[in-house]
């Protein structure tokens, strides 16, 4: 092999020296420390200590370059290293190493977090040979506590901390029946359950239908690239079927049973269609996220249909005001889905996965995100003017500077992954922050009205 | 074999070791570690992510670890050293048994504590198997390493 010009460039610049690894008459490796070297295309060049024996034709070598720095309070960062396995031959006696084949990492080119990523196969591979040589499951550990291994294992399958973009829209429902007078606690325990669950059951169905559009993913964050449950070896496609359909199969008697007590035709159709877009989110054939339905099922699913339904539940109504109310908090939920594909952006273009941000060019994602927060305000405004929502409730615009400043951060960063998990985690943030509020500002109209 | 102070306090600070195994084919692979040295053996630890060295090491034990860095390492004690030696596999429990070493790599790596806390996030790369060196022969170059080094058997 020739080594390349930047390859070259790059030995040069970020290694002061290194070391030539070789079998001795032992069968042990055997090693040179290299302060000296010329480095070519085809070949290195390096001084041959007076002591080492002689070298033989093609002889098995390594070239290792490494480098570290260490920190002054302990341990080390900026880690790089290069290892270009060749042969060696000697010339005036010199050591002309031939490099045959590298492999190197460089913690500034390849993040430490994505790196792991990329071995994860590895890791499965010898999971299994391990499980074949004990012969049982090994399940890898989330927590050295057993107990809180197991409560993290359900969190991180089920991804628990993302239940606040359904519970948030059905909250608000509930609070908005009871606004006008209906209000029971069985029923609104029942609807958070039953939301929940079917939350859950998409989450994990998402991670099994998805899971080689996941595997490709070579970058996923927390807010981004599925939960990796299934790529981490934490539970079988099979174990995961398993566990998404016990949260339909739980979900859906809760929901036949509201709507035997409160309207079967209504509630029967509302939760049809919530089950269906949840499931053919991205399960086949629909496979809505791949065809860019994503987004809007995924508003039209968070927003009024799961509102609209808790509200029918409560209130046995149906009433234009809590469509309106709905729209806003669809689009805002959609958003926390666009953004969050902006990491993915390029492994969803190579798993065929055509997500919205993917059918846009680069330059104009994040202003794909600028309109979907516009449309959310502009449709809370609509929503207050028709008294769908309380006046109060746009206390939300003081929050506005949240999604303005992670507008720029995604114009910055739009094709680096780990730096925009900051802006995903303050999106999360944005969004229960205007969803607390607009729960709040009902409250507050209900017991202490300010017109 | 015993391992001489000198040699033992190398180990005991430095951040990093050049591990060297030949493969079935006769190539070498050169993997940077942490050596962890205690009582006359070395040891490090290999997350299951990287774990095509534990599988060449599972096919031929004899390994050797070369110190070239002085990174971590007080100056004055300071010379490269190489050490040729068996190595062993443990990997009867992935999930604690290398937390055993952990007093050894924190005082290497303060930071390490705060790292494991956050399991949940790198759950494969704390699934870690214990590499076992027992030193055969170890090479000392005090002062130039042009010259022939010391050797220890």
């Amino acid at each position: 092999m020739k080594l390349k010009k930047d390859l070259i460039d790059y030995i040069k610049k970020n290694f002061k020296n290194a070391s030539l690894n070789y079998i001795d008459v032992d069968g042990f490796a055997s090693s040179i420390s290299v302060e000296k070297f010329e480095i070519y295309e085809d070949k290195i060049i390096l001084d041959k200590p007076p002591y080492i024996r002689k070298f033989s034709e093609n002889e098995n070598t390594t070239l290792i370059f490494n480098h570290i720095t260490e920190i002054p309070t302990g341990g080390y960062t900026d880690r790089r290293y290069i290892s270009i396995i060749g042969k060696i031959k000697e010339e005036n006696n010199k050591i002309v190493f031939i490099p045959k084949k590298f492999y190197r990492w460089d913690e500034k080119i390849v993040p430490f977090v994505q790196y792991c990523e990329i071995n994860v196969p590895n890791a499965i591979r010898y999971l299994r040979g391990l499980e074949e040589r004990i012969g049982r499951k090994i399940r890898p550990l989330l927590h050295e506590n057993k107990v809180l291994d197991k409560i993290y294992f359900l969190f991180r399958i089920y991804r628990l901390p993302f239940l606040f973009a359904s519970l948030f829209p059905c909250l608000i429902s509930i609070l908005l029946a009871n606004k006008i007078g209906y209000f029971d606690l069985f029923l609104a325990t029942l609807l958070m359950i039953g939301v929940a669950l079917i939350h859950m059951g998409l989450n994990l169905a998402n991670d099994y239908f998805d899971y080689k559009a996941d595997e490709i993913n070579r970058t996923p964050t927390p807010f981004s690239g599925g939960s990796r449950s299934l790529q981490y070896g934490l539970i079988s496609p099979n174990g995961a079927k398993l566990a998404f359909l016990i949260c339909y199969l739980i979900a859906i008697p809760i929901g036949i049973y509201l709507a035997m007590i409160r309207g079967l035709l209504e509630v029967l159709t509302i939760m049809t269609a919530g089950v269906a877009i949840s499931l053919l989110y991205t399960a086949p054939p629909a496979k809505l996220s791949y065809r860019g339905f994503g987004e809007i099922a995924v508003a039209i699913g968070f927003g009024p249909i799961i509102m609209l339904g808790s509200y029918f539940v409560m209130t046995q109504k149906i009433d234009l005001n809590i469509i309106l109310a709905s729209i806003p908090i669809g689009i805002i939920v959609c958003s926390i889905l666009y953004i969050n594909e902006i990491p993915d952006r390029k492994w969803d273009v190579k798993a065929g996965k055509r997500t919205l941000v993917t059918r846009i060019s680069k330059e104009k994602v994040p202003l794909g995100y600028a309109i979907l927060i516009i449309l959310t305000y502009a449709t809370q405004i609509l929503a207050v003017m028709f008294k769908a929502l309380p006046i109060s409730s746009l206390l939300t615009l003081l929050f506005a500077y949240m999604p303005i400043s992670i507008y720029k951060n995604a114009k910055k960063y739009i094709e680096l992954p780990y730096e925009m998990v900051p802006s995903l985690d303050k999106h999360i943030r944005f969004y229960v922050i205007y969803s607390a509020i607009i729960s709040a500002s009902i409250i507050y109209e209900t017991y202490l009205p300010l017109i | 074999m015993i391992v001489p102070h000198a040699i033992a306090e190398v180990l005991s600070q430095a951040l990093v070791a050049i591990l060297n195994i030949k493969k079935n084919d006769g190539e070498i692979i050169s993997h940077p570690i942490l050596p962890l040295y205690e009582n006359n053996k070395i040891y490090f630890t290999s997350s299951i992510l990287f774990s095509k060295k534990l599988e060449v090491i599972r096919k031929n034990n004899k390994v050797s670890l070369f110190i070239n860095d002085e990174a971590g390492i007080k100056k004055k004690e300071y010379f490269p050293i190489l050490i040729k030696g068996i190595a062993r596999i443990d990997d009867s429990d992935i999930h604690y048994k290398w937390m055993k070493l952990l007093h050894l790599w924190k005082a290497k790596e303060p930071y390490i504590i705060n790292y494991i806390k956050q399991r949940f996030a790198l759950p494969l790369f704390w699934e870690r198997v214990i590499v076992e060196i027992e030193p055969l022969k170890i090479y000392a170059w005090k002062g130039d390493i042009n010259k022939p080094p010391v050797i220890f058997e």
